[in-house]
């Protein structure tokens, strides 16, 4: 009877509680079960917490790449108005004041900050204000790393990207070299900004194209050496090394022009060098040209950054997807282990009340029994 | 003639009268724990011969038998100390599985919070409040290791309040035998056994088989030896030996048994068998002992991983990672006995977590060698030579100079790993979670190499913190730092500079170039917070094969299943001992229905030699009627 009290009492247990197991020892194996699953579910449940910071701290870069784009682009739009020659002196200031709005809500995006105050921008230098103006042109004073977080055993994604990589290491140029018309030139010709025809052609160095009469011109290279040399046609592509350019226009006998490898330049730098160019126009026929030599040496840059923007763009979008996908990921996993936690520990209510009702009819019929058989005794019968 | 005939009768009545007597006190004893149940033993007396044949004389009573059997009795006794050393082994083991159980004592809880806020620290290093919940689930965690290891040494000592309390009622018990003893020698004589006396001191010997396995012999003037243990007299005769608790050993906490002669006293501790003081000595001295060592081991294997890994780091102040946790030391016990007792002593220290165990150890000196003993398996434990240390099992042993043979020392490496874990920082910026420098693989570069992160090798050189500029020459085969003469290149091997240690693994290019810079102010990088979270899952104890959990999980195994083997065992016994039982009543025990009928059997023999002797007044009137005149 002792007995089966114990085991009645056990099975109240189990019903009270819910659980099959009430301590390690009524299953051991299936104790260690229960710990490794609950490890791993609150384990991956703090990655799916990861993983929403991360996919927050995403957006928010997101977002602002996108406003930068469209900033981006309406200040190219903007430098193409100002470009044409039906703008007077006045109708380009009142552009180059549109400019320079623009300059300052581009400053302040890449300045921007997150909920807790963190620069989104400057690397892992979050305390420090990535972005700052000075004499020498914009100063990037963040670094270079990227912040990981860990968003499943094996993965860890970047939540941002550093300032330098986004703003400030834009190729000028076409993105392989740059051309300049000299400042004092005197003849009308305006360059564009070339192209690389042949890149196993193309030889890296600073080469110089100057007009020894307003219809001869030649290519000497840093060494000094001639590369080529040739009539001037209007419209005539200049052709050397790999290289192509075209020069409209009318330059004057001692005209040069400069072609360089591409160099990184900032932002901001190209921004606020559009606005000097744009601010400091003139209006003789040799500071037009001046004038549009200057804005194609700088919209080339221009078209560059909007190229780079782009391209740091798409994977911030991937990243975005991955960390999406591994978190749908983690949570059919968390949902699949607590199945299983709970088909090991839970109480299978059916079986336990069946079992509880027989022990209490078996308990029941001993201890009847026990009455009945206990009143027995010879003595009874001796009188 | 009618004499014979009022003496047979006589005879019989009081023969019978015995038999009464006896049935009588049979039913009286009837709930009477330990009795046996006795039978008057009637034999016929000598016949007379009387020239025509042997006449009989009637009934006598032999002797007052006691009804028993020395086996069944034996085997009760062995029954009764097995049960009660699993049922008590039982009762104790499930205290310790009661706390892995319940989650406001295990450790699991604590352990997933620690690692969780690790988590949150990576994921927004510069944010103070972050840390600080870093902090504080640290000492939660730190807490949890101290409750779990205060619930063991209460358990501790309620064991050793247990082992007084049994001592104490053994050797009452055993004081008791001796009296008994003696009383039954004075009874005296073989040919009446003083039964109740017997039987009185066999339900001793059965209280004190509860308490620990005795064997018994019985000598030939009717008193019982008692011996304990391997052989060791309890009593001995008339006298009762006493056993006493006391520290015997290395150790001034540790209580061992003493069975204490007139001539000596000698330590009996490990010569203990079954009863509850058998149960209490093995689960105070395997099962709590390697619960507190395994829980220790867990929390030094956490300590000084932790520690190694923070020491990677910088924190917030801009200062490479100190120690994160402070770490128990190893425990080291020197025999008294020892020449350098209170003088110097062997040095423990703590040399690879993963070579750790939850075993006890024992150093020997034999004046030329030293040998190392596992105390829980009882193994030689080989140990390599160092500089004049020794290394064995993840510790590092600097031997006693002063030492001379037959000196001992007991090593507990994990035992007060525990208790002693404290908390080393309290303030959240001290947290390193940066990596002390950032590496950056050059933007021109044209060749395909990268560059490893940087690992601190000694925090305190003095150019530490300098940025490095590494430059490949022409052709890339050798290279230069901060302008410094040029070393070969050779890929993936370690450069070691400045206290710190880094590898470029690929093909560079000519001219490519390699910076590692200072990453002080680098408040945003959780590089290092990353690597510390990642220590969950870190095989890092158990050779290599254990992760911290899985130490944990094995170990609320091992508690699991130890309960349970003793629960299974538990239940077992207590059939075969209630099996015996049944056996021993069935022989010795009290039937009424039997009494019963014996009553009537010896009223009604009564009744008829009472007729006898009415009979042989009859006879006897009679006669005298005859010669009356």
């Amino acid at each position: 009877m002792q007995e089966q009290q114990a085991r009645l009492a056990q099975t109240q247990m189990q019903l009270a509680t819910g659980m099959r197991l009430t301590t390690p020892a009524d299953d051991p194996a299936a104790a260690v079960r229960i710990l490794e699953l609950k490890e791993r579910i609150d384990t991956t449940n703090q990655y799916l917490d990861n993983t929403s910071l991360a996919t927050a701290r995403l957006q928010l870069e997101e977002s602002t790449l996108s406003q930068v784009t469209s900033n981006l682009q309406r200040f190219r739009e903007l430098v193409l108005q100002g470009n044409n020659d039906s703008n007077d002196h006045i109708s380009r200031m009142a552009i180059a004041g549109e400019m320079r709005q623009l300059l300052d809500a581009m400053v302040g995006m890449a300045n921007s900050r997150d909920a807790n105050g963190e620069y989104v921008f400057a690397g892992t230098m979050t305390q420090t204000e990535p972005f700052a103006a000075t004499a020498a042109g914009y100063t990037y004073s963040g670094d270079s790393q990227q912040h990981l977080v860990q968003i499943s055993p094996q993965t860890q994604i970047a939540d941002g990207d550093p300032g330098d990589a986004v703003f400030m290491n834009i190729p000028d140029g076409n993105g392989t070299f740059s051309v300049t018309a000299t400042a004092g030139n005197s003849g009308s010709g305006v360059i564009d900004a070339g192209s690389v025809t042949d890149i196993t052609a193309y030889v890296e160095d600073t080469y110089t194209i100057t007009f020894l009469t307003a219809d001869t011109y030649e290519v000497r290279d840093s060494a000094l050496a001639l590369v080529t040399s040739g009539a001037y046609t209007e419209g005539e592509a200049i052709t050397f090394n790999g290289i192509e350019t075209d020069i409209t226009g009318e330059p004057a006998a001692g005209d040069t022009f400069t072609i360089e490898p591409s160099v990184n330049q900032s932002l901001m730098d190209t921004y606020q060098n559009l606005i000097d160019v744009m601010e400091s126009a003139q209006f003789t026929p040799a500071n037009t040209a001046e004038f549009h030599n200057a804005i194609n040496h700088e919209f080339a840059a221009l078209d560059q950054a909007l190229e780079h923007i782009i391209q740091v763009r798409s994977p911030v979008g991937s990243r975005l997807n991955a960390a999406d996908s591994q978190q749908t990921i983690q949570q059919d996993l968390v949902l699949g282990w607590q199945a299983a936690l709970s088909e090991i520990q839970d109480l299978d209510w059916a079986e336990a009340i069946s079992r509880f009702q027989i022990q209490n009819i078996a308990l029941q019929a001993a201890q009847q029994s026990f009455a009945s058989i206990q009143s027995l005794s010879l003595f009874n019968f001796l009188r | 003639m009618s004499v014979d005939l009022f003496g047979i009768g006589t005879s019989a009545l009081l023969s019978f009268q015995r038999g009464l007597a006896t049935t009588g006190h049979n039913i009286a004893n009837v709930n009477t724990p330990g009795y046996s149940r006795q039978a008057v033993l009637f034999n016929n007396r000598n016949p007379f011969f009387a020239g025509d044949g042997y006449i009989g004389q009637g009934v006598e009573v032999t002797t007052v038998r006691r009804i028993f059997n020395q086996f069944v009795n034996d085997q009760v006794l062995v029954n009764n100390s097995v049960f009660n050393q699993h049922d008590t082994f039982r009762s104790l083991a499930s205290v310790l599985d009661g706390l892995s159980a319940q989650d406001g004592t295990s450790l699991a809880p604590g352990m997933q919070g620690f690692f969780d806020a690790v988590q949150e620290v990576a994921t927004s290093p510069a944010d103070v409040a972050t840390r600080q919940v870093m902090l504080s689930d640290s000492q939660t965690l730190v807490d949890r290791f101290h409750l779990l290891n205060g619930e063991y040494e209460h358990l501790a000592n309620q064991v050793d309040n247990q082992l007084d309390a049994i001592v104490t009622d053994i050797n009452s018990l055993s004081g008791a035998i001796a009296d008994v003893n003696q009383q039954i020698r004075e009874a005296g004589g073989a040919a009446h056994t003083p039964n109740d006396l017997l039987d009185h001191r066999d339900q001793l010997i059965s209280q004190l088989s509860e308490l620990v396995s005795v064997s018994t012999v019985e000598q030939d003037d009717g008193s019982l030896n008692v011996f304990i243990g391997s052989g060791q007299g309890l009593v001995v005769g008339v006298t009762a030996n006493q056993l006493s608790v006391e520290a015997l050993g290395s150790d001034p906490e540790q209580l061992d048994i003493a069975l204490v002669t007139p001539s000596s006293t000698l330590r009996i501790t490990d010569n203990i068998r079954g009863g509850s003081l058998g149960a209490n000595l093995e689960f105070r001295d395997t099962t709590l002992t390697e619960a507190r060592n395994e829980l220790g081991r867990i929390a030094i294997g956490l300590a000084i991983s932790f520690n190694q890994q923070h020491a990677q780091g910088i924190d917030l102040d801009g200062n490479v990672g100190g120690d994160y946790f402070v770490v128990a030391q190893p425990s080291v016990l020197d025999d008294p006995g020892n020449s350098t007792f209170g003088v110097s002593s062997i040095d423990v220290q703590f040399e690879d977590v993963s070579g750790l165990t939850a075993h006890d150890y024992q150093l020997d000196f034999d004046g030329a060698t030293w040998t190392l003993t596992d105390l829980y398996t009882g193994a030689t434990v080989p140990m390599t030579a160092d500089g004049g240390d020794y290394l064995a099992d993840g510790l590092r042993i600097t031997p006693d100079p002063g030492a001379i043979a037959g000196d001992r020392y007991t090593i507990r490496p994990t035992r007060y790993g525990a208790a002693d874990l404290e908390l080393a920082i309290t303030d959240p910026l001290q947290i390193a979670a940066a990596l002390t420098h950032a590496t950056d693989v050059g933007l021109d570069n044209t060749g395909g190499a990268t560059i490893s992160p940087v690992e601190v090798t000694d925090s305190s050189d003095a150019g530490f913190f300098t940025d490095l500029n590494i430059v490949f020459d022409n052709p890339p085969t050798t290279f230069s730092i901060n302008g410094a003469p040029s070393q070969p290149y050779t890929d993936g091997a370690d450069i070691d500079i400045n206290g710190i240690r880094f590898q470029i693994n690929g093909t560079p290019a000519a001219g490519d170039t390699f910076a590692i810079t200072d990453n002080r102010g680098a408040v945003g990088d959780g590089s290092n917070a990353l690597s510390l979270a990642q220590l969950q899952q870190s095989m890092m104890i158990g050779g290599g094969t254990q992760s911290l959990f899985g130490a944990y999980d094995q170990y609320v195994a091992a508690i699991g299943a130890r309960t349970r083997q003793a629960e299974i065992t538990a239940d077992s016994q207590s059939i075969v001992l209630e099996q015996s039982i049944a056996q021993q009543q069935a022989v010795s025990g009290v039937n009424l229905d039997e009494e019963a009928a014996n009553l009537q059997m010896f009223q009604q023999a009564y009744q008829a030699a009472a007729q006898i002797i009415a009979a042989a007044d009859t006879v006897f009137n009679t006669l005298l009627s005859v010669t009356r005149r």
